[in-house]
């Protein structure tokens, strides 16, 4: 072989390791494209680092920890996943998906909003708490009968299935729940004036939920929702 | 007369709207904010550093903390309001079933003056004990509840015939356990204790292990 052609071959294999490494080069780069999109578990990987949300992430998770160290329920109001929750010492005891009655998507967002307030106020204790009609849960007759047998007063046996209640935070904002149990009135005038009073603030701005629950859940609901009770809202 | 008509009819309409406007902000006037009782409310002035990683690091660990939190394995709820008890994870409920809770009610001993209050207590609770088979240990207000005699003997107290076919002991005398009265599930009736029909409480106690965690509201 003359000289001239062994540098040629040498040529043409040293441009085919070249390209060999050039294509080793770009699949290893695509592997690593393809590692840093997704995670081990094949989820997307987390977005770039934005700090105002990281900071809002960060202030909810201290909320929570907060309300979890008394160890005592609290109502969490969870607008992005439109559930109401009971948790106890940061665990979920208690959950009822937000169904919309006569309100809608932009109704949870303005209470979302005025909860919140200009200072992104997180915590807020329940205010008030009014029952507007309700239904004993087990028939007075069979309670005289149960109350005898286990020497219990009845009253403290009943337990009174509402049809509809209010949950009230500063501001007026409100959470009304409805049910189908035809109960009966607590009270028809005070019932009148929780309903003026809503129709005179609700057009001032007060911002107003209403919610359809079965009878069961509203019972837990009701009777676990005492004024003083803090809400932890996640904004919508 | 003229001045009087003038009063009638410039003032006395000004100092109604006066009144009605007074009277509308009195009745729409926020309330002071209250701050619940045990809990620091916005009062959460911290706050992430400005530098990256440290605010990644520290983001990371309240995650983690709050993650924590919540048991890895499932966990026993039980809702005194609605007297149901569940077998759940965060995100499904593996069993969910009627029960019967404490029913407040109080007894005093005329005698002693000794006082009980039977509430299902509240909070966070571990199962200690799993127990088949189990008979009662009858406690004095057993006896004085009925008009009876608190007896000397030790076998005097022990009933073979009232809490079903297991228990589970989740501390100081309290237990998940059956009932020879399943008519009564839903209703506060008991001492404290959590009563289960028969069918599920063989499944729970299937389910459960020594150690599971159980959350009480």
């Amino acid at each position: 072989m003359s000289t001239s052609s062994k540098s040629a071959v040498s040529l043409v294999s040293l441009f085919s390791q070249l390209a060999i490494l050039v294509l080793l080069a770009m699949l290893l780069a695509s592997c690593g494209k393809k590692e840093s999109a997704t995670t081990a578990s094949g989820t997307p990987a987390a977005k770039p680092w934005n700090q105002s949300d990281a900071e809002s992430e960060y202030r909810l998770i201290k909320a929570e920890l907060s309300l979890a160290e008394a160890k005592k329920p609290y109502l969490v109001l969870n607008f992005p996943r439109k559930f109401v929750e009971l948790r106890l010492n940061g665990v979920l005891v208690w959950e009822f998906p937000m169904e919309l009655i006569e309100t809608d998507q932009s109704d949870l967002n303005d209470f979302s909003h005025d909860f919140l307030g200009p200072k992104g106020t997180l915590m807020r204790p329940i205010l008030e708490k009014h029952l507007f009609a309700s239904q004993g849960l087990t028939p007075d007759s069979v309670l005289a009968i149960i109350s005898e047998a286990t020497n219990v007063n009845a009253e403290l046996l009943q337990r009174e299935l509402p049809s509809r209640f209010q949950l009230l935070w500063a501001g007026g904002l409100t959470l009304d729940v409805r049910t189908d149990v035809e109960g009966k009135p607590k009270s028809k005038f005070q019932n009148t004036l929780a309903d003026i009073k809503q129709a005179i603030t609700r057009p001032l701005g007060r911002e107003v939920i209403i919610l359809k629950m079965p009878r069961e859940s509203a019972l837990t609901l009701y009777r676990a929702t005492l004024p003083g009770l803090p809400t932890l809202v996640i904004p919508a | 007369m003229a001045v009087r008509k003038v009063l009638l009819i410039v003032i006395l309409p000004v100092f109604t709207i006066a009144a009605i406007v007074l009277f509308a902000l009195a009745f729409n006037r926020e309330k002071p904010e209250v701050i619940a009782e045990g809990y620091t409310v916005d009062t959460l002035l911290t706050e992430l550093p400005q530098d990256e990683k440290k605010a990644q690091k520290e983001l990371t660990a309240a995650r983690k903390a709050l993650d924590k939190l919540t048991p890895a394995k499932p966990y026993i709820v039980i809702d005194t309001h609605a007297n149901r008890i569940y077998m759940r994870t965060k995100d499904k409920i593996l069993l969910d079933a009627r029960c019967s809770t404490g029913s407040g009610g109080e007894l005093i001993d005329s005698v002693t003056g000794r006082r009980w209050i039977f509430d299902t207590p509240r909070g966070i609770f571990k199962i200690r004990r799993k127990v088949t088979e189990p008979w009662w240990r009858k406690p004095d207000w057993a006896f004085i509840e009925e008009g009876e005699e608190v007896p000397k003997k030790e076998s005097e107290r022990l009933d073979p015939n009232v809490m079903g076919d297991y228990a589970l002991d989740f501390g100081d005398g309290f237990f998940i356990h059956g009932t020879i009265y399943e008519r009564l599930l839903g209703v506060n009736v008991t001492h404290g204790c959590v009563r289960l029909g028969s069918e599920d409480l063989d499944s729970l106690y299937k389910q459960t292990p020594i150690g599971t965690y159980v959350y009480i509201f």
